[in-house]
């Protein structure tokens, strides 16, 4: 503004002081009628009026790993919360979760410390670790993440998790899937598995080889993978036996993991 | 559910009602509709349309399912023969009982070879209730926003007296279900059913007459809605304590053909409103128009309503009249001692650290308070986090001037507002007399000066030609012209002062020289102040 940009410099001649200008200013019709308004708490206070700063936290996303958990009470839950505040991330006065609908505590915090499971300090990713309990019920569960600054604005933000035990057969394949009569060829039995929790805690995956003439069952092995992203493979391997005539032979496969959740699927075989 | 489908549900309940069949009875040969309720001073200046609306205790004569929010009792009199009383009383559960009482005589009803009167009292139990004892539904927004009631009635004694014919009485019961739906925080939609029940169901659905013999109750259909098109915060238009709310219904029955009925109502402060509307009747001689009009006057415990209104038996203009008490607690509470888990909205915020019209200093403004356990609030429209002790304490930025502060109180879908008007004044630290303090520090609230910027603002400095040109224009509030070149030698397109120095130029207030400078740094003479402010003072 204007008297923040000009240099005002008394002079010999006495000119208007800006005592005096302000004085004629607040005397002017015009001014006192502003004023009146200003001070009149009867007028002018309508939706303007109301300061819409932005003022509140921002939950950018939340997270859950894995998405779908046993209600086993040891499975880790990791629930992850980025969030962020219009004055900076050290005006955030704390973040919570409500995890009682997986049976935990309805005020549980969130750290953004570099400890208990929060995997960097600093990183505006709030974090805590927990487990469902085995006394829920399976189906979906609502968990709230809420975040309060230090001038007392909240921010809410929901997500939704999947209290199951049971595990789905995502792919069942025999390679070759297609072989002859008598050639000894090793077949790689493949099958991938996405399991409430972890996928590696399986009771066991088993295959069913009696249409071939093995009375005992093939134990598939899990086949861990490298890097953070969690293996979904199992595998196991068998020699055709040479008695085996050609034909189409299904070989049922029958999965069950530590929660005493089951699938059941098959796998195809094609012997010419 | 979403919005749609509840749309969809209404109005396939209103299309499956368009068939309808006659019927004929002692009361059809007058005109006349057994165990009719729709009373009340307030509905009826609005033309009747209440089922949409169904906001204070007439919903149990309207719509019951609009009494899980009413409190309050009325007497309405037209004339000491026919009075109807009507109260609802909040559980303290998210439901109301309603009870009322009709007692009504109209004589000289005209028919065909002479007059008919009849008379009678009609009771009405009624209940209302949120869908909280669905705990599955009511956990989602939209059915928190629903309430649904019920009217049990009965025809304790009706008399009629027709010319050439003995005189004989009526009695009989039936049953309403009503539906209120508040869509958004300015609208509801509303269904009623009244008087559902088939003849003979439990001894009900029908009148019976002394002289032997029965009479089927009519059943009604109306769906209505309602807005507050202006209004508080929330209403498409916003008015500071000023409000208007439409009304519209449309009524089917197997007596009658559909009719329309239109209102409105105007507020004025939450104290005083005026109301109007237009509506179809029924009575022997087939469907008529009429008018409505009436007002009213409330405090924050007491209501007087009048209205004028078109009695359709003998189709005249009628006058009604009505008070109401809306006490704050209620006694059913109180004498039950039930533990209430549940919350009157008003008493939501036990205590905040607000009042209205606060003058502060302040950039930022501290709101402390405490609430019922369960109670969100917002203010400004951002969730503030309440503490597990059920307090909360926000900071909010205040602007200079003016500032609404508005407060929400949320709870299980219904919410309350409380604003609160804040003039943030300028505080000005100059080392001046108080008087000369007080004018710079309002000049400087209303945006006419700034002396934040500068280090040291001397009043005894001469002012400049440039900040005389800054003050007049902000003063005066004159429009501010684009400035796309250098307006004069001596200020470029990108000085502060450009267009202030070209509007005073532009409207004649100030004079550039002749050499083309405006020179904003030179000095105002006492003299050209003076003529300055004469013209200021002028309103030129």
């Amino acid at each position: 503004m204007l008297a923040g940009s000009v240099k005002a410099e008394p002079t010999e001649e006495a000119g208007l002081s800006r005592d005096e200008a302000i004085k004629i200013i607040s005397n002017s019709d015009v001014v006192k009628q502003k004023l009146g308004d200003l001070f009149s708490f009867t007028t002018g206070y309508d939706l303007s009026k109301i300061n819409r700063a932005k003022l509140t936290p921002i939950i950018s996303y939340i997270r859950v790993v894995p998405k779908r958990v046993p209600p086993d009470g040891r499975t880790i839950l990791e629930l992850q919360a980025q969030v962020e505040d219009p004055s900076g991330p050290k005006n955030i006065a704390g973040v919570k979760a409500d995890l009682s609908s997986i049976g935990r505590l309805a005020s549980t915090v969130l750290v953004d410390n570099g400890m208990f499971g929060d995997k960097s300090a600093g990183d505006k990713i709030y974090s805590t670790q927990t487990s469902v309990s085995p006394k829920i019920n399976l189906g979906k569960k609502e968990i709230t993440v809420s975040a309060a600054n230090k001038r007392g604005w909240l921010a809410l933000a929901k997500t939704q998790l999947d209290v199951d035990k049971t595990p789905l057969i995502l792919e069942a394949t025999a390679n070759p899937a297609r072989l002859a009569v008598k050639s000894k060829t090793k077949v790689e039995l493949v099958v991938r598995v996405d399991n409430p929790g972890r996928n590696q805690d399986m009771a066991f995956i088993y295959l069913d080889m009696s249409s071939l003439g093995i009375s005992s069952k093939l134990a598939l092995k899990y086949v861990p993978g490298s890097g953070e992203v969690e293996s979904d493979l199992w595998m196991g391997e068998f020699v055709l036996p040479e008695n085996v005539g050609p034909g189409e032979y299904w070989l049922p496969l029958e999965i069950v993991n530590q929660s005493g959740g089951s699938a059941f699927g098959k796998i195809e075989l094609a012997v010419y | 559910m979403d919005n749609k489908t509840i749309s969809k549900i209404f109005l396939a309940l209103i299309l499956s009602l368009s068939v309808v069949t006659g019927a004929s009875g002692q009361f059809n040969q007058i005109g006349a509709l057994p165990l009719d309720t729709e009373q009340g001073v307030r509905p009826l200046g609005m033309g009747g349309a209440f089922v949409g609306l169904a906001d204070d205790n007439n919903a149990a004569l309207y719509n019951p399912g609009g009494l899980a929010w009413a409190k309050g009792l009325s007497m309405h009199l037209r004339d000491l023969e026919n009075i109807t009383a009507i109260q609802a009383y909040p559980t303290g559960f998210g439901s109301s009982f309603g009870l009322g009482v009709i007692f009504s005589k109209i004589s000289g009803i005209p028919i065909a070879g002479g007059t008919a009167n009849t008379s009678g009292s009609t009771i009405l139990v009624s209940y209302g209730t949120k869908l909280n004892f669905l705990p599955a539904l009511y956990k989602e927004e939209i059915f928190q926003r629903i309430g649904v009631g019920f009217n049990l009635k009965a025809l304790l004694g009706e008399t009629m007296q027709q010319t050439g014919q003995t005189d004989r009485s009526a009695t009989g019961w039936d049953m309403d279900l009503g539906v209120l739906w508040k869509g958004g925080d300015w609208w509801n939609l509303g269904l009623t059913i009244q008087n559902l029940l088939p003849a003979k169901t439990l001894n009900g659905g029908e009148i019976k007459w002394d002289v032997g013999g029965e009479e089927d109750v009519p059943t009604a259909y109306k769906l209505g809605g309602s807005a507050k098109l202006i209004g508080d915060i929330g209403s498409p238009i916003y008015a500071d304590n000023r409000e208007l709310i439409v009304a519209g219904e449309l009524d089917s029955s197997t007596f009658y053909s559909t009719l329309l009925k239109f209102g409105a109502e105007i507020g004025f402060n939450k104290k005083y409103f005026l109301r109007g509307g237009i509506n179809q009747q029924h009575n022997l001689t087939g469907t008529i128009a009429s008018f409505a009009f009436g007002g009213g006057v409330r405090s924050e415990e007491w209501g007087a309503d009048l209205a004028s209104y078109r009695e359709p038996l003998r189709n005249e203009q009628v006058i009604g009249f009505s008070f109401s008490y809306f006490p704050k607690d209620w006694i059913v509470i109180k004498r039950l001692d039930v533990d209430r888990p549940k919350i009157l909205l008003e008493q939501a915020i036990e205590s905040i650290s607000l009042s209205d019209n606060i003058i502060c200093y302040s950039d930022t403004l501290e709101v402390t308070g405490r609430v019922k356990p369960g109670v969100d609030v917002y203010v400004n429209g951002y969730r503030a986090a309440v503490a597990d002790d059920q307090s909360f304490k926000v900071t909010i930025p205040l602007i200079l001037g003016k500032n609404l502060v508005v407060v929400e109180a949320r709870f299980e879908g219904d919410k309350k507002i409380w604003k609160y008007k804040v003039l943030r004044q300028a505080k000005v630290d100059l080392p001046i007399e108080p008087a000369k303090k007080k004018n710079v520090e309002e000049l400087v609230t209303l945006g006419v000066i700034d002396v934040s910027k500068q280090k040291e603002f001397k009043l005894e400095a001469s002012v400049t030609r440039g900040e005389i040109a800054t003050w007049i224009v902000k003063a005066a509030d004159l429009r501010l012209p684009a400035v796309t070149k250098d307006p004069f030698n001596d200020v470029k397109q990108d000085d502060p002062v450009a267009p202030y120095a070209q509007a005073v130029v532009e409207w004649g207030i100030m004079k550039a020289y002749p050499d083309g400078t405006f020179r904003p740094n030179s000095p105002v003479s006492r003299e050209e102040g003076n003529k300055l402010f004469k013209m200021l003072r002028a309103g030129n």
